[in-house]
């Protein structure tokens, strides 16, 4: 019986061997100590006569396949190897990835994208307008008189038929508050022209985005938290927010916004001015001589209503310091966005 | 405009710091930097002493001179000014010393003697144009004292950029007035006296008023026997301050006068106002005066002009004319402070294109009832500066004079707006600081609004009043916001994102274009295009609105691949214009998108070769984009155009949507540039009907066959497609072509399409004799029609 044993011990012995992964030359030493002419296995082999003789038959066959159950194993662990040779050999890995071409969304855009963004999740919706507007919209219905020195501050430019190019996005504040009845609360983004020559300030277009709150008991108080949590989503959480007195025509009373400094933290520096400030926008309260211009009765509704310029914000947050790489286009800059 | 820090101070008892001064005022609405008036170079120059004065040994023209410096020993230094003598105070540049110029102050020998400075002439201190000597400076001025404080008498000069409604804030006194009611201070009016001679004003000059609309108010002083000199350094150091250059003893007085109050004044030298009068009145077309700047005018009756008896004196509001100018030897004045409309002005200064301090006051509107007060101020200024004596009374036209007006507020509205909860005594601390006088009951105050504020007029203007002065940045922020309960119209801007994600996923740069080009340069991609021209552009080369994207992003092409960027991959997502008469605004506005595409759209790399751009990556972008983003069926037909070669008409339900071709010479100055190019109007709803239904997937399993036919040259793939779809049956899934032969080993005038067939059904497993069935009814089919024939099946 122990012969039959020592098979069985034989084939535990062998695959233990197998489970400490051998490298190529410890196979073959594997191989030659149970395969090999004098190996165990036909050490074993010459000790059939002591088995029974009725059951030599059963033995014999017993020690063959274990002898063949270890030449598999062996063949197949040495092919393994091999073929880890093989690939290792044959493919240089270190070649460079293919590449993938990547677009890129121009920084207006983006820039734009993340305003909506953080607006959406303030409850606006988006509407837009046209960039060519009566001087209705663009002008008398904001409130801006006829002969106002206001009305220098943006040089328009008129199409020959006395319409303008809307020199902000709040003419579509207008269409918004004829078509709809309050609540309104909107973000208008779009494109606006201002005639003024092209330097690295300055260009003869550019974009805004208007904001616009309409409803029973608004207050200055809301319109200034809404922009200081704009301010921290999208400038970091550590910005500071200045409101400044101004004047604007449709709104009353009227503010400048500024936003700490994100150079120099409001110590002051050559991007701030040494201010330590960074104007980002106007708003204010929506003047009731607007509401009274698209039929809204300001005693029951008040409302507020912001602008920034996208421009002017993504070169702050960019670094970049002439307003006219934006429509050059050059892809080397587009690329790096 | 700039205002003296010191002179503020005369106002108000403030101990602020510059800095945070200018704060207070930006806070309160007027916002303020401090500046540096004199330039950079000023740090380096002192007040110094000459001690003695000797003769340069070795040249006749220059002197050695010891002068005091303040600190240390008094320092050698030439000078070759004639003026110079010992105990003079002057200016000198300091070793170290650089000049705009270039030219550098060193340590330096002249014909052998040491110089350790330079004694400077104003024009060197780019004071004035006076080179005819050295600068020579005060008795009392300190050595060693800095030129910069020497000149300013150690003011800070706070630059101010004030909105157009608060003319009020235009002077000093308005300035501080504010700051009264910010710091809760009092406000101090400035105190002098007025001294009369017996004789009358109204004896030696009369005033008419032609136009009461155009002019209201009118006063006139009479100031006889001044001498006209230079200012006292009081007044020189505060105008330095303000930004205004010093002029003499009597035009400095106006100016100073102007800066306080915030009133123009004006000053005519009397012996050449005739008749004994003044009109004003406006001016006849084409009527001429010649302005103190010397430049002739010719008029139209939007000026308004003061006259004499004979001729116009003066451009109301605007400038003062030569004829009348107060000169050196001037001895008799009269001063003018009047009230115009800020319309008139405005017209005015516009015609001549000519803005000055007063226009500039004038337009925004001064106070009409501060007139007596600002003319007063200026004849006692006067008396002071250069002597003289003021005549009795002063001669005042003011037909229909202007009242203050009532405005009531709601404190409760007040609050309920600014989002506050501020008492009304506080309330009324703020306005009595404002000078806005009222009465107040249970919350409903009674302004009365003094006509230096013509910018409150409502409730809503008082309102403001009240939050600026409080302090914005004090208006507390609520913890919660409101969200109304409702959906408001919205623009459909998720097309427009979803086909710039697109694009941007498969490489492609997006650009922001100018609107604006030239009118003759509008390309006619779709033909009908017809420009909105701008009735005063820039420029020419922007005049007008583009029709479409084509020329702005060819432009951008050509300016990459001149800078050797070839591959391009570019689009534009925008606007564009073109003239529609039965549109409000005479425009009708679309969004189009155009793509373009130049040298390889995939480089070559290690692993593959490259590939060129073809219509046929531009075909396959833009049904992508409508197929997968929007569920649309794009078809293209081929059509001439003169814009392009290879071009295809993209349709949509039928519609031409675009155009899609290789770029021919679409101008003279892009004649190199080639490229593919697209450009799509983009439907207003596009997509936004799809409903996107699931379709359970086959479990089935798929059959390959690939078909391949030799068929005539000239059989487009478009029909050879439509033939197999028609006879394919229901199980065929699609076809795909992936290869086209034509040359060696086939008969001339034919070529070889080869098609993957790909079957499917959505019941059953679909048996070889159904597959063979559909697939010998397929080339059946293209037999008929084309006479093709089979080449080959790969089974």
């Amino acid at each position: 019986m122990s012969l039959f044993k020592k098979v069985d011990d034989l084939r535990s012995e062998f695959m233990q061997a197998l489970a400490s992964n051998p490298a190529l030359s410890d196979l073959e030493q594997i191989r030659q100590n149970f395969l090999g002419r004098k190996g165990v296995i036909n050490d074993l082999f010459k000790k059939i006569q002591e088995i029974e003789a009725d059951r030599r038959g059963e033995f014999g066959g017993l020690i063959n396949q274990l002898k063949l159950d270890i030449h598999d194993h062996i063949e197949a662990r040495i092919n393994e190897h091999r073929g880890e040779e093989k690939a290792l050999s044959s493919v240089d890995v270190t070649l460079p990835g293919i590449q993938v071409e990547r677009g890129t969304i121009h920084p207006i855009e983006s820039t734009l994208r993340d305003f909506k963004q953080i607006f959406h999740r303030l409850g606006f919706s988006v509407a837009e307008g046209p960039e060519i507007e009566t001087q209705w919209h663009n002008f008398d219905a904001l409130n801006f008189p006829p002969e106002h020195p206001a009305r220098d501050m943006q040089d328009t430019f008129f199409l020959k038929n006395d319409s303008v190019l809307r020199t902000h996005t709040s003419p579509v504040q207008i269409r918004l508050m004829l078509e709809e009845k309050p609540p309104i609360r909107s973000i208008m983004p779009g494109r606006v022209y201002r005639n003024e020559a092209i330097d690295a300030g300055h260009y003869c277009l550019f974009h805004q985005v208007e904001g616009l709150y309409v409803d029973e008991h608004v207050t200055m108080g809301e319109l200034k938290a809404t922009l200081e949590l704009f301010c921290r989503e999208y400038f970091g959480e550590s910005v500071k927010l200045r409101f400044r007195p101004s004047f604007f025509p449709f709104t009353e009373p009227s503010s400048e916004m500024d936003v700490s400094c994100f150079l120099c933290g409001g110590q002051g520096c050559r991007v701030c001015k040494q201010t330590g400030w960074l104007e980002i926008g106007g708003c204010g309260m929506v003047d009731p001589n607007v509401f009274k211009s698209v039929n809204i009765d300001s005693e029951i509704y008040t409302g507020y209503a912001f602008g920034m310029g996208i421009e002017r914000i993504a070169m702050m947050k960019y670094g970049i310091t002439d307003i006219r790489l934006l429509f050059e286009n050059d892809v080397r800059f587009l690329k790096q966005f | 405009m700039n205002i003296s820090y010191n002179w503020l101070k005369e106002y108000i008892d403030i101990d602020l710091e510059p800095k945070v001064l200018a704060e207070k005022l930006t806070d309160a609405g007027l916002e303020a930097v401090i500046v540096e008036t004199l330039p950079e170079f000023f740090e380096t120059i002192v007040v110094g002493h000459v001690i003695s004065r000797e003769q340069h040994p070795d040249a006749d023209k220059l002197s050695v001179c010891m002068i005091d410096l303040g600190a240390g020993e008094a320092q050698q230094i030439i000078c070759g000014a004639p003026n110079i003598a010992a105990g003079q105070n002057v200016p000198v540049a300091t070793v170290g010393t650089r000049f705009p110029d270039g030219n550098a102050i060193k340590k330096a020998k002249l014909r052998g003697v040491e110089s350790n400075g330079m004694v400077c002439s104003e024009r060197e201190l780019e004071l004035s144009q006076d080179h005819s000597g050295i600068m020579v400076l005060d008795e009392s001025a300190k050595p060693g004292t800095n030129m910069k404080s020497y000149l300013s008498g150690n003011d800070v000069s706070i630059e101010l950029d004030l909105t157009p409604d608060r003319s009020d804030a235009l002077g000093h006194l308005g300035i501080a007035r504010d700051l009264a009611a910010s710091l809760n201070l009092e406000l101090k009016k400035p105190v002098f006296e007025v001294i009369e001679s017996n004789t009358d004003t109204s004896s030696l000059i009369s005033v008419e008023l032609e136009d009461v609309q155009a002019c209201p108010r009118y006063a006139a002083r009479i100031v006889r026997g001044v001498t006209i000199g230079d200012s006292p350094s009081w007044i020189r150091q505060r105008l330095q301050s303000a930004g205004i250059r010093s002029i003499n003893n009597v035009v400095d007085a106006a100016n100073y006068v102007l800066m306080e109050t915030g009133h123009p004044l004006h000053t005519f030298d009397l012996r050449y106002i005739e008749g004994e009068k003044i009109i004003v009145r406006k001016a006849r077309d084409k009527e001429k005066i010649t302005t103190l700047d010397g430049k002739e005018r010719e008029l139209d009756d939007s000026v308004l002009l003061i006259c004499d008896g004979v001729k116009p004196v003066a451009v109301a509001g605007i400038m003062g004319g030569e004829n009348s100018e107060v000169k050196g030897d001037t001895t008799d004045l009269l001063l003018e402070s009047a009230y115009f409309d800020p319309i008139v002005v405005r017209r005015g200064a516009k015609k001549l294109q000519l803005a000055t301090d007063a226009s500039h006051r004038f337009e925004r509107g001064t106070d009409p009832n501060g007139i007596p007060f600002a003319l007063d101020r200026l004849a006692s200024l006067i008396v002071e500066l250069a002597g003289g004596e003021i005549t009795q009374g002063m001669v005042d036209a003011y037909p229909s004079p202007i009242e203050p007006i009532v405005v009531t507020m709601r404190a409760a509205r007040c609050n309920a707006i600014l989002g506050t909860d501020i008492s009304t005594v506080t309330m009324s601390g703020i306005l009595n600081g404002l000078e806005l006088f009222h009465t107040e009951s249970e919350g409903l105050f009674q302004v009365s609004v003094p006509t230096f504020r013509p910018d409150i007029t409502r409730e809503i203007d008082l309102v403001e009043e009240i939050g600026r002065i409080h302090g914005y940045n004090n208006i507390p922020l609520p913890d919660h916001f409101r969200i109304a309960n409702k959906i408001n119209k919205k623009t459909p801007d998720q097309i427009r994102e979803k086909i710039i994600d697109q694009l941007a996923a498969i490489g492609f740069n997006q650009i922001y274009g100018n609107g604006l080009m030239a009118v003759e340069e509008h390309p006619a991609v779709f033909g009908d295009e017809e420009a909105l021209v701008l009735a005063n552009p820039l420029s020419r080369d922007m005049a007008s609105m583009r029709t479409s994207l084509l020329m702005g992003v060819a432009k951008v092409a050509d300016y990459n691949i001149k800078r050797r960027q070839v591959d391009l991959k570019l689009f534009e997502l925008g606007q564009v214009s073109t003239v529609d008469l039965n549109s409000e605004t005479g425009a009708r506005e679309t969004s189009h998108l155009g793509i373009f595409i130049s040298g390889d759209v995939r480089t070559k790399q290690w692993s593959s070769e490259a590939e060129p751009a073809t219509i046929f990556h531009l075909k396959g972008f833009v049904s992508s984009i409508f197929a997968d983003l929007f569920g649309k069926t794009i078809n293209y037909k081929a059509i001439p155009h003169d814009l392009f070669s290879d071009t295809l008409e993209i349709l949509m339900d039928e519609e031409q949507v675009g155009v899609l071709g290789s770029l021919k010479k679409i101008d003279q100055n892009l004649k190199g540039l080639s490229g593919i190019y697209t450009e799509i109007r983009i439907p207003e709803n596009l997509g936004l009907d799809r409903r996107i239904h699931y379709q359970q997937v086959s479990v089935f399993p798929v059959v390959e066959r690939d078909l391949s036919i030799l068929i005539d040259s000239d059989v487009s793939y478009e029909n050879v497609e439509e033939t197999i779809r028609k006879n394919a049956g229901k199980s065929l899934v699609y076809s795909r072509l992936y290869d086209i032969y034509e040359g060696k080993s086939i008969a001339s005038g034919k070529k070889s399409l080869t098609f993957r067939l790909v079957f499917q059904n959505q019941q059953r497993t679909l048996t070889e004799k159904e597959i063979d069935k559909d697939f010998q009814r397929i080339l059946r089919g293209l037999e008929d029609a084309y006479k093709a024939t089979l080449r080959e099946a790969i089974l």
